[in-house]
């Protein structure tokens, strides 16, 4: 399954964005996954507006292809905002490596730790984001219909 | 616009409005916390029993928040959902605010340290 979204550059519009993105995913995932999903992505898309076009609401909108099949669940992010630097995600700190009294900071870390592979590709094009996560099929057996609520 | 219950002696309680606490709402959350903290509210209980979703930003807002309580109170949390206390859990938010199932236990909790 494959679906597509055009997302404008608003903070607002975020959430409303990443719950949609959820309810895609809770299904075939199952609960516990889906919450990880939605965190990693609520960080990705803020840092994308909040950073990348700092306010600027006029921005060309972000494309955002949610894919998901047996083997792999993937989120591709494009958008056309101030680009991170190239190393921004492989260099993203460790959960544990963040001091308690921090206000900020945790996002990238939140993206490395609930994600298998993050890749990032700056581009005047296009920033391009993948986010990679667990398959459903890692998933231990009847996991996804006991956590999506389904009678066994 | 959070709501705030001050009738419990000097013990606020706070209770976000909406389900999430998100970059979208944690900077207004964190900046009515504040005026009321510096209005000499500093015993506060924050009631996420209606929240379903934070983020790093809405963490980011109650660690602002303690920061700004410093000695001079407390601020405990109650009501965390499993997804809520996840995540308050692996930011090891769990190891500074202390959490409570409900709002009169984390009241009373409060009322006894005084």
């Amino acid at each position: 399954m494959k679906h597509a979204f055009k997302l404008p550059p608003q903070l607002g519009d975020v959430d409303e964005a990443v719950q949609a993105l959820r309810a895609l995913v809770e299904p075939v995932q199952g609960n516990q996954s889906a919450v990880a999903f939605e965190v990693a992505v609520s960080e990705a898309l803020t840092n994308i507006v909040v950073h990348g076009y700092e306010g600027r609401a006029n921005g060309s909108s972000i494309s955002i292809t949610l894919s998901v099949t047996a083997s792999a669940l993937e989120l591709t992010i494009i958008d056309q905002a101030k680009p991170a630097p190239a190393h921004l995600y492989e260099r993203a700190p460790l959960l544990d490596e963040i001091d308690f009294m921090q206000e900020s900071g945790r996002g990238l870390a939140l993206i490395r730790h609930h994600t298998d592979k993050v890749s990032y590709s700056p581009s005047s094009a296009g920033n391009k984001l993948v986010l990679t996560f667990p398959a459903p099929q890692t998933l231990k057996p009847n996991e996804n219909r006991k956590e999506a609520g389904e009678d066994p | 616009m959070i709501k705030f219950d001050t009738s419990n002696d000097d013990i606020s309680v706070i209770v976000p409005d909406g389900e999430r606490m998100t970059a979208t709402n944690s900077t207004s959350f964190k900046e009515q916390i504040i005026a009321h903290v510096d209005e000499g509210n500093s015993r506060l209980v924050v009631d996420l029993s209606g929240v379903s979703f934070v983020d790093s930003a809405g963490l980011g807002a109650l660690v602002g928040v303690l920061k700004r309580i410093g000695n001079r109170g407390d601020i405990v949390v109650c009501g965390l959902a499993d997804s809520v206390r996840q995540m308050f859990e692996l930011t090891r938010m769990n190891r500074i605010f202390t959490e409570y199932p409900n709002r009169a236990a984390a009241v009373a909790a409060l009322k006894d340290s005084l």
